[in-house]
């Protein structure tokens, strides 16, 4: 008697999204990146489908960050002071797939960059390097309202992912997404519930479904981590199962979140007995990353290159041949 | 010196503060740096708060008039209102003389209350009052021989006139001792009143023959109101219904919060127990005076309440309600005498208590359970009862399970700018017409609007929301055209009621926060349901009928309490508002000795399931918090009504 192997069969499938516009698509982008699709758990490519890579986008800041733990500003010290710069590096040495521009120095705390100066920093990125850009915005509501919008217009047609809509503050973003042809990152703090609440209300405005990335507020390796991944994989399962507002492709904040542990950041003389930080920050978010993979998220944000190669090499060794 | 005036007294050698509350004209001392509430709660001045003397509600706002007070401003009050002297009462303290005038929105005022009458079916079987008033014709000891005693002819008699319903009788002292005089100064003829003692007959007064009647009364003691319904014993009768707010609002506005204060203030369970007793006798007064009666002839009383109510009115001690495992310290309360409990009736007569299920079920709802008749249907009834607790019970006759959860007030009003608990010119109905703009509304007693209570609440909901004027999170869309829409004061609001329309200074809103509060509590109710039904792997689509009793108004639109996800939805025939169940199961127990032991039987036979021990109960109630609900396919018709997809 021959084996079966048991087949679980899944009536849907995780949306397809594509970010950039190439020329042809009335963009300047150069590449363009297409995720989702699948119609299976993660990896299980006995079941179904995952025909698209998951991508690794990383993330470049406005400014210069404050503190920086000594790894990091090894790797990114010398170009931190330009976004372009930085960008140009990410691509061009590391190879990422797409620009996260966060823009912190729009915060009123930090910098309190004027809309403007906000849509010249996209405009500088989009012409250093050629891969599609996620627009992130600083997190404070009032200010990412007013603007979110011009860096939408400033970057109109280039089919960029734009962040964040949340329950409290969507409609300007929403708006500015749809206005200028862009995708849109729906977020909510950990909670299924809540991720599937804004993507109604996007929706209800008029946002096709499958313009939506969904992002929830990622916790790290030891902070939460399990929790995040719990709620990524009860996600795709709802994806699978047909619910169509929770069908949108994830995203994951894995190198700010790895980060910010204690663990990753702490220099050598204080934490002697946890091993070098040199080592010890790269394998924070390459972990993070890799439990994150497994849970299905779609689009990496990532900080370290190394932590970026290592990323790479769990994906070539999980995804099929055939893909 | 004194800055304020010396009014009542002269002796200015050790001077007791005195505060004059207008318009009342009450005058009483005060200790220096007591609160004003403090010192008007003394004098019986009734001034509103909300948040038990917290500072955070804002609610008791008087004007003083003379003197100064002490205690830093709140920021609750606007610079004007601080500027004409306006504090609030629970945070400002004397320290000298004052007159303090109570302005009408902060006096708390009695609440006028829909009796219920005839909102159930009746299935009142009224067999053995919990007591009666009876006229006796004892034999004269010269009819008879053999020396018997008169304790022996009254036993006789009362065997004679009510021996087919009682196994037994027995005689209080001072009946006794008031028992051969009277007998012989009205040749034999004798009213007694006489409890029911589970089947046992007790005479507790004697009086001189009348045609006069005895009274019972149903009491509500509800965590926010208390409602108070005369009956006439003999006949059934409903004769006049009181309702006022519950005085221990002032310690707090929940069950729990009551709990805290009786734990941590010395003497808290006492005023607590005294602030129920005097909402309780006030409201009885009240009625007695209105139905021309001394309070001596009303004879009975049962009481229900939830099972913290239910400790506070005895003075027992709530603590372990609260702690972990969460029991009562009691659940089954003896009958008990009208004396003993502090209800000021006739002294001798018998208060019998519904029995409570668990912590956070009690007698109201196992009265409710009585009066909706759940517990003898063959039909799968969901009962929900929301106040500010909501308690559910699903089952049928066979079988009964109940949980509660935390509501809040939202539903009766409280907490909300314009929401009012269901008097008159409580906006009880409303709608609204994009097209026109118009609101169409119908308030309590044809009043002039003053707030919206439960049911006019959800209807305001409802119809935001079908005009798509707020969003599916209860958001105001601030792009709606209609003027209506507006942000005062930082607050998105929607215009319910034009204030220079019905002459009111202000306009009657709808705001985003007290959308925010209705949509949390219609969440919990929701989940809670969802929680007991889930784990009886009870489909909604089996429910027969739900049947929704409180304090929403004299109606609550079916249609409109789906659409906004506070009920689950079937199809709209099965469900029903039923009212205060609670009053109307009191009553049943008033008036019948079966209903007694029903309750007993009832409380008994309900399964208590407890929602803070159910792991999903959080991330449900989340999902509650939209509108009608995150899961659409949960609500296919209204979804369909609204146009959406699901």
């Amino acid at each position: 008697m021959s084996f079966e192997m048991p087949i679980e069969k899944w009536a849907s499938a995780v949306n397809t999204v594509t970010i950039g516009a190439t020329s042809e698509e009335g963009g300047t982008r150069a590449s363009t990146v297409t995720v989702g699709g699948d119609t299976t758990l993660p990896f299980l490519d006995f079941e179904g489908k995952s025909p698209n890579r998951p991508a690794i986008a990383m993330e470049v800041l406005d400014m210069p960050p404050d503190e920086w733990p000594s790894p990091l500003a090894e790797a990114l010290g010398g170009v931190c002071q330009d976004p372009g710069a930085w960008a140009r590096k990410c691509v061009e040495e590391v190879g990422a797939d797409m620009i996260c521009l966060r823009l912190v120095g729009a915060h009123p705390e930090r910098g309190d960059r004027s809309p403007e100066e906000c849509a010249e920093t996209v405009k500088a990125v989009l012409g250093a390097v050629g891969v599609p850009l996620i627009i992130w915005g600083c997190g404070d509501a009032s200010k990412d309202n007013e603007i979110i919008p011009r860096c939408s217009e400033a970057a109109a047609g280039e089919n960029c992912l734009l962040g964040t809509a949340v329950q409290d503050n969507y409609k300007t973003i929403t708006a500015a997404c749809m206005a200028d042809g862009h995708k849109l990152i729906t977020e909510a703090p950990l909670d299924i519930n809540i991720q599937k609440q804004v993507n109604i209300l996007v929706t209800d405005m008029g946002l096709d479904p499958s313009r939506i990335v969904m992002y929830q507020s990622t916790g790290g390796l030891g902070y939460g981590m399990e929790y995040a991944y719990s709620i990524m994989e009860r996600t795709r399962l709802a994806a699978l199962g047909g619910d169509k507002m929770l069908s949108m492709p994830m995203l994951a904040q894995v190198g700010s979140e790895s980060w910010r542990a204690k663990e990753a950041r702490a220099p050598d003389e204080a934490a002697p007995e946890w091993g070098p930080v040199a080592e010890r920050g790269v394998i924070w978010e390459a972990t993070t990353a890799s439990c994150f993979l497994h849970g299905g998220t779609h689009i990496f944000v990532m900080w370290h290159p190394r932590a970026v190669e290592l990323l790479r090499k769990t994906i070539d060794s999980l995804v099929s041949q055939e893909n | 010196m004194s800055s304020g005036p010396d009014l009542c007294h002269a002796d200015s050698a050790v001077k007791t503060p005195i505060v004059v509350f207008l318009p009342d004209g009450v005058c009483v001392e005060a200790e220096p740096g007591q609160t004003i509430l403090d010192a008007a709660r003394a004098a019986g001045v009734a001034i509103d708060s909300a948040c038990g003397g917290q500072g955070s509600c804002g609610r008791c706002k008087v004007l003083v008039a003379l003197g100064k007070p002490g205690g830093a401003p709140s920021g609750l009050l606007s610079p004007e209102e601080i500027e004409r002297g306006m504090v609030l009462a629970c945070q400002a303290t004397v320290e000298d003389d004052l007159v303090v005038e109570v302005p009408l929105e902060s006096q708390r005022s009695e609440l006028k209350i829909l009796t219920d009458e005839g909102r159930l079916e009746g299935e009142a079987a009224r067999d053995v009052p919990l007591a009666e008033r009876l006229s006796l014709r004892l034999a004269a000891p010269e009819q008879e021989g053999g020396g018997t005693g008169d304790d022996e002819r009254l036993l006789r008699a009362l065997q004679e006139a009510r021996g087919e319903d009682f196994a037994d009788f027995s005689i209080d002292l001072p009946a006794l001792r008031s028992l051969p005089r009277l007998a012989r100064e009205h040749e034999w003829r004798v009213d007694a009143l006489v409890g029911d003692w589970d089947g046992k007959g007790v005479v507790y007064d004697l009086s001189p023959p009348s045609a006069r009647e005895g009274y019972g009364l149903a009491i509500d003691m509800g965590t926010t109101t208390v409602v108070v319904h005369l009956i006439n014993l003999a006949t059934g009768g409903f004769v006049e219904a009181c309702a006022s707010l519950n005085d221990q609002v002032a310690f707090g506005s929940d069950v729990i919060s009551r709990i805290i204060h009786a734990q941590e203030h010395e003497d808290g369970l006492q005023q607590l127990r005294a602030a129920i007793l005097e909402t309780i006798n006030r409201c009885v007064a009240q009625a007695t005076v209105r139905a021309g009666l001394d309070p001596t002839e009303v004879i009975a009383a049962t009481c229900v309440g939830n099972t913290v109510m239910t400790h506070l009115l005895l003075g027992i001690d709530p603590a372990a309600i609260r702690r972990e495992p969460y029991v009562p310290a009691v659940r089954s309360l003896p009958q008990l005498r009208a004396s003993e409990v502090g209800i000021e009736i006739h002294p001798a007569a018998p208060i019998c208590l519904a029995p409570c299920v668990s912590s956070y079920v009690g007698g109201d709802i196992t009265a409710g359970v009585l009066a909706s008749g759940i517990g003898d249907s063959p039909r799968l009834t969901l009962f929900l009862d929301l106040g500010t607790n909501g308690e559910m019970v699903v089952g049928q006759e066979d079988w009964l399970m109940c949980c509660s959860c935390s509501a809040g007030p939202a539903f009766e009003g409280s907490g909300l700018e314009y929401g009012m608990y269901a008097t008159v010119g409580a906006i009880e109905k409303l709608s609204y017409d994009p097209d026109t703009d118009h609101v169409e509304y119908l308030t309590i007693g044809e009043a002039r609007p003053r707030g919206m209570c439960g049911s006019g609440l959800v209807d305001a909901l409802a119809a935001l929301l079908r005009a798509g004027a707020i969003d599916r999170s209860g958001r105001i869309n601030l792009g709606f055209p209609s003027p209506r829409v507006r942000v005062r004061k930082d607050r998105p609001e929607f215009v319910i009621v034009w204030g220079e329309e019905v002459g009111r200074p202000d306009d009657i809103s709808l705001g985003e926060d007290d959308i925010q509060n209705l949509i949390r509590s219609k969440a919990a109710v929701y989940a809670g349901a969802a929680a007991l039904l889930e784990s009886l792997g009870i489909g909604t689509r089996n429910i027969e009928r739900i049947l929704v009793a409180g304090a929403f108004g004299n109606y609550l639109d079916a249609e409109n309490a789906v659409t906004i996800g506070l009920l689950p939805e079937v199809p709209l025939d099965r469900i029903r508002f039923v009212g205060n169940t609670a009053v109307a199961g009191a009553r049943l127990c008033l008036q019948g000795r079966e209903a007694r032991r029903r309750t007993e039987e009832l409380a008994r036979r309900m399964t208590n399931f407890e929602l803070s021990l159910h792991p999903g109960y959080m991330e449900l109630y989340v999902s509650g918090l939209f509108l009608p609900h995150t899961d659409l396919e949960l609500f296919p018709a209204t979804a369909e009504r609204l146009g959406w997809r699901t």
